[in-house]
């Protein structure tokens, strides 16, 4: 039983995954997006620091890479721990002022659009970025107050 | 002080060890020309339609013997009607809005002798590709092209799945189609995700402006598609070559139909 403790995670991760793909397709007129996933690795890293999900998130990379990515398999698993991998890195070494909190999560986004950021680097930084980051902090932050209650 | 360092070091072990393992797998697949990336979508099917109608159809009270029981089933069998009707008004409108569209794409198309699959968007991912109904299930194949209401190639299928597809569109920077006009002349058109560049390949036959440019023999079906219509944009001759440079603005939303000829 112990070796199936993951699995819960992984339904998690997979289930916000696919929620994440369907919101890109709704907020698709409004030339915005919020990044669940991103939010939701990130809060992993913030509050739940454990290697335990470190499984569940390579399984859930791998499973977006081989069927809703066009890239190679292992692509989105490696950002995917890199972003777990800094935050949690970022969250134990540095203080926990507002200011790194932004900064964490922006360096997240960056790592998280990092295709997008390599493909579309002349118009990566545009409002509509600006828009989809703050909305997506706004959300993490609210998360994480209501979870350290 | 000593254990709790010594589980900060694992934890990080575990995490750059998973990072390596994701990278080794990655790196394989680089190699073997997308072995794994194609290996598990052909063998698992992968069905997208997870919302499932429940059907309380069957749901049966022979055995009550009491008329309360009576009339709560036949409540229940009531409301069960006007769901279903429902259901059917809902599906009526979705036939009604696809049989408007085809009504459209067949006035505006000439290739009334090819069958076309109607496709529309299921989930956009994080690169910001397309995944489009239809897929190995519906005889579709990677690179397969796919119009628009009017007619007109909005891009090609860029990976093909059991029962959907990814659809690599002018604004994909991976994007990469071969074109003619109706003097023969073939050109390269590629994409940087803002512009879509046109450039001639070889000498042009005809000193006239290019207007309309369509698909080539690589689709089976030369020019038999329209692909854009270069005439209103600004077309800069160097030497014996033409470039052309496009602003993408594509607004496709979930509502968007998208056809995908089938006999090739």
């Amino acid at each position: 039983m112990k070796y199936f403790r993951f699995i819960p995670y992984l339904i998690l991760f997979i289930t916000f995954q696919l929620i994440q793909l369907i919101l890109n397709v709704v907020f698709l007129p409004f030339e915005f997006n919020i990044e669940i996933f991103l939010i939701l690795l990130v809060l992993f890293g913030t509050l739940f620091n454990s290697e335990k999900i470190i499984f569940p998130i390579f399984l859930t990379g791998i499973f977006y890479d081989l069927f809703f990515s066009t890239n190679f398999v292992g692509v989105y698993s490696s950002l995917y721990i890199f972003i777990l991998l800094f935050v949690s890195y970022a969250n134990e070494k540095f203080s926990k002022s507002y200011f790194q909190k932004v900064l964490i999560f922006f360096l997240s986004y960056l790592i998280y659009n990092f295709l997008n950021l390599i493909e579309y680097y002349s118009s990566f930084f545009t409002f509509n970025s600006i828009v989809n980051f703050s909305i997506s902090f706004l959300i993490f932050i609210s998360l994480e107050k209501i979870i350290n209650r | 002080m000593q254990k709790q360092n010594i589980g900060f070091i694992r934890k990080y072990i575990v995490y750059i060890l998973f990072l390596f393992l994701s990278l080794l797998i990655g790196v394989v697949d680089f190699f073997s020309n997308s072995f794994i990336s194609n290996y598990f979508p052909d063998k698992l099917e992968v069905n997208l339609n997870f919302i499932e109608k429940i059907n309380f159809s069957n749901l049966e009270f022979t055995d009550s013997f009491y008329s309360k029981q009576k009339i709560v089933s036949e409540n229940i069998r009531l409301k069960q009607e006007v769901l279903d009707l429902r259901q059917l008004e809902v599906k009526n409108q979705e036939l009604e809005a696809k049989l408007n569209s085809f009504e459209i794409f067949i006035s505006k198309t000439e290739n009334l002798e090819f069958k076309f699959l109607n496709s529309n968007l299921i989930f956009i991912n994080s690169s910001g590709e397309f995944l489009i109904s239809g897929g190995k299930s519906s005889s579709l194949e990677t690179g397969d092209i796919v119009l628009n209401e009017d007619g007109f190639v909005v891009g090609y299928l860029g990976e093909v799945f059991n029962d959907y597809s990814i659809l690599e569109t002018f604004s994909s920077v991976r994007f990469s189609l071969q074109a003619m006009d109706k003097k023969e002349n073939i050109f390269l058109l590629t994409s940087n995700g803002n512009t879509l560049n046109i450039s001639s390949l070889g000498k042009l036959n005809s000193d006239e402006i290019v207007s309309l440019i369509y698909t080539d023999v690589s689709f089976g079906n030369i020019g038999k598609f329209p692909i854009i219509n270069l005439a209103p944009f600004q077309q800069t001759v160097t030497g014996e070559k033409i470039l052309i440079s496009i602003p993408i603005s594509e607004h496709f939303t979930s509502h968007t139909n998208f056809y995908i000829p089938l006999n090739k």
